[in-house]
């Protein structure tokens, strides 16, 4: 289990967590996370931002010729400077049911957020029928896409890990049924997904 | 109410004529200190004995002796910096106030650990001690700022020569401010038994050969010009504390600004004062001493007096590393040049007012568990308290 962070503050729809710059080398971008709420509930998010804050001493350390290695390590691991994390809520599961929902309780102040492992991954992504996309697309303010794009390939990646190398085929197909009354942010999603090497470049339109 | 700003006004057009008046006789103070700088430089040994025979007549005097370096020599860092731990120890600390229910202080001492020969992180780490005054103890419990502070550069001190007792390599160990400590406290043996205290953990210091340095940034203080005006001045004007002044507005940092580039440090001199020599007394190789270093650029010169031991300031090796770590360690500051060890130490130690107001309050919940009897705020306080939230 690796800990990314705890919660700093929340919503029904989402959340931010709060992390060290140390440990910002273990989340990506549209990365799987699970959030432990209680005994048997917990809920998935996905992160879509990740804000690395800055503070006096670091916009003054800028301002000399060079930076020292020690300097560097100093302000990374021992400074109060936090890393801000994003995350969408994709669904939650209690005793044992994976729901493509948003969570009814969403998590506390301090509960610590875990990144998924592979086969978490799979469990939650093979669930129900790609219902969690819906909370995805939804975020109009945000960049789609590209939030997609990186979903898709993190979870290819676990699912092939996983001796399930067809689950991408299915989810590009439920995009686009999904997507389909949408053309403009269909063309936009198969872009970023083709960028990404997750489907051949024909699917541009 | 606000401030009556147009009053402030009239009050600050006053100020501004006066100063620009004085700004013409300042500047005629300052050339001549700068030619008596230059004209004296290498009368070392009239100038030291002229500084020992005042210091008889007044021992009072408060000024620089040259010890052995000519007044303008200018110093460069050395090129390579040999490995070595750097330390430093900042204190910050909660002062007591009658207003509060219950009188407490409190020294947060931050201390910052840097080993040159690793890529490691520096080490940190906080010191946080509770002054309780006993009501028993007429001294003690007239708990006031004073003796706060002086707690408080007392740990400092007694934390890095402890922490150098355990090192294999060099020990550069930095405080903020000067080594001499002085202060007007009523509580005489309370202030002397700390203050040997403090003089036990230097000379601690001194027996591991570590180098001890006070760093005064932005220094205002105008012990050379004191040494260059008793030139000036006859046996019974040097009776009166060495007044009149005749460089008066001039300070040191006006001279060796002029003299010293970037990065180089000015000559190393002996601070004459009353509390300077409780040091010498108390062994010789405490006495203290001083020098300018230049920390800022060519463009804008930032000038900072170090303190450092005479055990230190006697040694060219001990110099050489002290002189080049604060230069790179300046550097790494940009265009705020300030050693950021020292900056560090001081971040990590901050006490902030919520933070004083959790301890009051566990404080507080601790007497009520005891039942002990708690006299509250004052009423005055109560009603700052009101009105300002």
């Amino acid at each position: 289990m690796i800990e990314i962070g705890r919660l700093l503050r929340g919503s029904a729809a989402g959340c931010v967590i709060g992390c060290w710059v140390s440990q910002v080398t273990t989340p990506q971008y549209g990365g799987l996370v699970r959030i432990p709420v209680a005994e048997n509930y917990q809920v998935y998010g996905i992160i879509y931002d990740i804000q690395v804050e800055d503070d006096g001493l670091v916009r003054q350390l800028l301002s000399a010729d060079v930076l020292d290695d020690a300097v560097i390590t100093d302000n990374r691991l021992n400074r109060n400077v936090p890393v801000e994390i994003s995350v969408l809520f994709a669904g939650y599961q209690e005793d044992g049911m994976i729901f493509h929902l948003l969570p009814p309780r969403p998590p506390l102040t301090l509960d610590a957020m875990f990144q998924c492992t592979d086969h978490e991954i799979c469990t939650f992504s093979s669930a129900g029928n790609f219902g969690y996309f819906r909370h995805i697309l939804r975020a109009s303010d945000l960049p789609v896409g590209e939030l997609l794009s990186s979903h898709l390939r993190l979870v290819d990646a676990a699912q092939r890990h996983q001796h399930n190398p067809i689950w991408i085929q299915k989810a590009v197909q439920e995009l686009i049924i999904l997507l389909r009354d949408d053309y403009g942010l269909l063309m936009s999603v198969l872009a970023a997904l083709s960028d990404s090497h997750l489907i051949l470049g024909e699917y541009r339109g | 109410m606000p401030i009556h700003y147009r009053a402030v006004q009239e009050q600050i057009s006053q100020a501004g004529i006066r100063a620009g008046e004085r700004q013409e006789v300042i500047q005629k103070h300052r050339a001549r200190a700068l030619q008596l700088l230059q004209q004296l430089s290498e009368n070392i040994e009239s100038l030291s004995t002229l500084a020992e025979s005042a210091s008889q007549i007044n021992p009072n005097l408060r000024c620089a002796v040259p010890l052995g370096e000519k007044l303008t020599a200018t110093f460069s860092p050395t090129p390579s910096i040999p490995p070595h731990i750097l330390l430093a120890a900042d204190g910050s600390q909660i002062n007591p106030s009658r207003h509060d229910p219950i009188a407490f202080g409190l020294v947060n001492v931050g201390v910052m650990r840097i080993d040159t020969s690793q890529a490691a992180a520096p080490k940190q780490f906080v010191q946080s001690t509770l002054i309780i005054p006993d009501p028993l103890d007429p001294e003690e419990w007239d708990l006031n700022e004073q003796i706060v502070a002086l707690l408080r550069d007392l740990s400092e001190r007694k934390i890095l020569a402890e922490i150098s007792k355990n090192e294999d390599k060099p020990v550069v160990a930095l405080t903020d401010g000067p080594l001499e400590v002085f202060r007007q406290l009523q509580q005489e043996k309370f202030y002397d038994q700390r203050f040997s205290e403090y003089l036990v953990s230097l000379l601690d210091m001194a027996n591991q050969n570590g180098i001890a340095a006070g760093y005064v940034v932005k220094p205002t203080s105008d012990l050379t010009v004191r040494l260059l005006e008793l030139t000036l001045l006859s046996s019974a004007e040097i009776k009166t504390a060495a007044k009149p002044r005749h460089l008066a507005g001039v300070i040191d940092s006006d001279l060796f600004s002029q003299i010293l580039a970037p990065g180089q440090r000015s000559a190393v001199f002996r601070l004459q004062s009353a509390s300077s020599r409780r040091y010498q007394l108390f062994n010789e190789k405490l006495s203290l001493c001083f020098f300018y270093l230049n920390t800022g650029s060519e463009k804008h010169p930032s000038l900072a007096r170090i303190e450092v031991p005479l055990w230190v300031a006697e040694k060219k090796e001990m110099m050489d590393l002290l002189h080049a770590v604060l230069v790179d360690q300046c550097r790494i500051m940009g265009n705020k040049p300030y050693p950021y060890i020292l900056h560090r130490s001081h971040e990590i130690a901050l006490v902030r007012q919520e933070e004083k107001d959790q301890v009051l309050a566990m404080l507080i919940r601790e007497m009520t568990r005891q039942k002990v009897e708690i006299r509250g705020s004052s009423t005055k306080q109560a009603i700052k308290d009101t009105t300002h939230t």
